[in-house]
């Protein structure tokens, strides 16, 4: 019996172990592997610092600017973070608009599709124009990129409540703000992550673009400046450093999904 | 407790009309248990529905407790196929549901919502989520939810059709048990014979296109009934077969009538 028990303590442990190696070790080799050949590359055929820097070159360049790069670093991710929380801000009571009023749907889709319909990067100098070189022009590119994608994801899940769910508040003769406040909306919450999560993934790309285009501050200034001097080893350095930013934010938006809404993972709907 | 006259209601437009109910009628008295047995397509969800207020009918009048029917209503409840419990909800709180929506004091239900469970054998499971019950238990708490707030009529349709057939004849035991306990009407929508013989106090048998109640029969057997040892089994058996006769054999003659009226 105690020998039983034993085995069946056994038993889940390693299958835990087993999901951890699977979870974090596989792509950590990867990510080795990766960073391995590169360096390989750089030595095996002898490229110039300046065209294509070593990882150990980059990881200089991290330590030699570690007073200059952490400031650039908030001053992206800020800007990054505010225009997500206004294309949030915005995008959800939009979505809410668009699946309660069909005239609203009608006057208002075509505008939105058309707005992102436009390259981003062809607005960045109007923006700088209209509002001029602090973070304005930057949080705007951020939100005008993360908004389409929430508004998509926040309407469908609104559209698409699961049928037996909305009979059931309908027949219990719920008011139209008890079925959206206590069905409607929470059930559309799995897909307004999977708006939210492909926003986050882009938010830092927008932000970027901003300070490409006219910027004295942040990751993406970092790049053009460096690039101008031939800097190359910066210029990567700020790249990782927007790689890990870009990654954060996913796996925090993963991370509120998971504490937010758990029961999302047992839904076969 | 629940009339049901002259209605019929028609489905589609122009060239595509389905007649789904033609000229129904039929009484239901108070704390009466009644089946709607019949193929797919006769039409009996389509009737449950209409008493419920969740679709208009196309013509006639229906009434429960006096007053015509015009929208979904606060004494009448209604059991779906799935479960439909919300999921972010525990079991509670998801019997809870009504009580909060019709604005009642909720802490005055909290040990209502209790002994229910504890009547469909769920006592323990409150704080649990529903992914973690099983079919049969999620439809007991589904049960729960629509005794709550004691409504005067319980409309359940195939509220066990989508359970494996051990689950489903135990709940239909249970189920007896519980009606036993909290007196209601009920309209129980089912293509299972067994399971409509076993419950009601009348069978009505439906037959589809258009959509009709072809006989009632009425089941004068004691509760509870069932097919174990000790049962009313033969009983159980004649009226079964009887019903099999009524709902097999006329096919063809019913689509011969419709050929040649």
């Amino acid at each position: 019996m105690s020998d039983m028990a034993e085995l069946s303590a056994l038993v889940p442990a390693r299958r835990r172990g087993r999901k951890l190696a699977a979870d974090w070790l596989l792509p950590l080799f990867t990510f080795v592997a990766l960073v391995g050949v590169w360096w390989l590359a750089t030595i095996v055929f002898g490229w110039e610092k300046f065209i294509v820097p070593s990882p150990a070159d980059v990881g200089e360049a991290l330590w030699e600017n570690r007073s200059l790069l952490p400031g650039e670093f908030w001053t992206t991710l800020a800007e990054t973070l505010q225009g997500f929380a206004l294309a949030i801000a915005v995008a959800i009571p939009l979505a809410v608009g668009i699946a309660y009023s069909r005239t609203l749907e009608r006057t208002i889709y075509p505008v939105i599709l058309t707005i992102n319909a436009v390259p981003k990067v062809a607005i960045a100098p109007i923006l700088v124009i209209w509002l001029g070189f602090g973070q304005g022009p930057k949080v705007a590119m951020v939100f005008l990129i993360c908004f389409f994608p929430i508004v998509l994801s926040t309407a469908t899940g609104l559209a698409t409540t699961p049928p037996d769910l909305a009979e059931l508040v309908r027949s219990l003769s719920a008011s139209r703000t008890q079925e959206f406040v206590k069905v409607r909306f929470p059930a559309a919450l799995p897909h307004v992550f999977v708006g939210l999560k492909v926003a986050i993934s882009l938010a830092v790309i927008g932000a970027v673009i901003g300070e490409f285009v006219g910027a004295s501050r942040g990751l993406g200034y970092i790049i053009i400046a460096s690039g101008g001097n031939a800097n190359t080893s910066l210029a990567f350095a700020a790249i990782v450093l927007l790689a890990v930013m870009s990654i954060g934010l996913f796996y925090s938006i993963v991370a509120i999904e998971r504490m937010l809404i758990p029961w999302a993972r047992y839904e076969s709907r | 407790m629940i009339r049901v006259d002259g209605v019929s209601q028609v489905f589609g437009l122009r060239d595509d009309i389905v007649h789904a109910l033609d000229d129904v009628s039929l009484d239901i008295g108070t704390n009466e248990f009644v089946t709607l047995v019949g193929r797919s397509g006769c039409g009996k969800s389509t009737l449950l529905r209409l008493i419920a207020g969740l679709v208009p009918a196309s013509r006639g009048e229906i009434s429960v407790a006096g007053t015509p029917v015009k929208g979904p209503r606060r004494d009448v409840a209604m059991v779906f196929q799935s479960p439909a419990l919300l999921p972010w909800r525990n079991v509670i709180d998801n019997v809870l549901l009504p009580i909060e929506v019709m604005k009642l004091d909720k802490s005055r239900y909290r040990n209502e919502a209790g002994e229910l469970l504890e009547l469909v054998g769920l006592a323990g499971f409150e704080r649990r989520q529903p992914h973690e019950l099983s079919g049969g238990m999620q439809q007991r708490v589904a049960l729960c939810r629509s005794l709550i707030y004691k409504p005067k009529v319980l409309l359940m349709d195939e509220p066990f059709a989508a359970l494996d057939a051990l689950t489903r004849e135990e709940l239909s035991l249970e189920l007896q048990r519980i009606f036993s306990e909290h007196r209601t009407t009920i309209v129980f929508v089912t293509h299972s014979i067994t399971e409509a013989v076993l419950l009601a106090d009348r069978v009505a048998v439906m037959t589809p296109r258009p959509g009709r109640i072809a006989e009632i029969v009425t089941v004068d057997l004691p509760r509870p009934r069932s097919l174990g040892e000790g049962g009313n089994s033969a009983e159980l058996a004649h009226a079964i077969a009887h019903l099999h006769e009524l709902l097999f054999q006329p096919a063809s003659a019913f689509e011969r009538e419709q050929a040649h009226p």
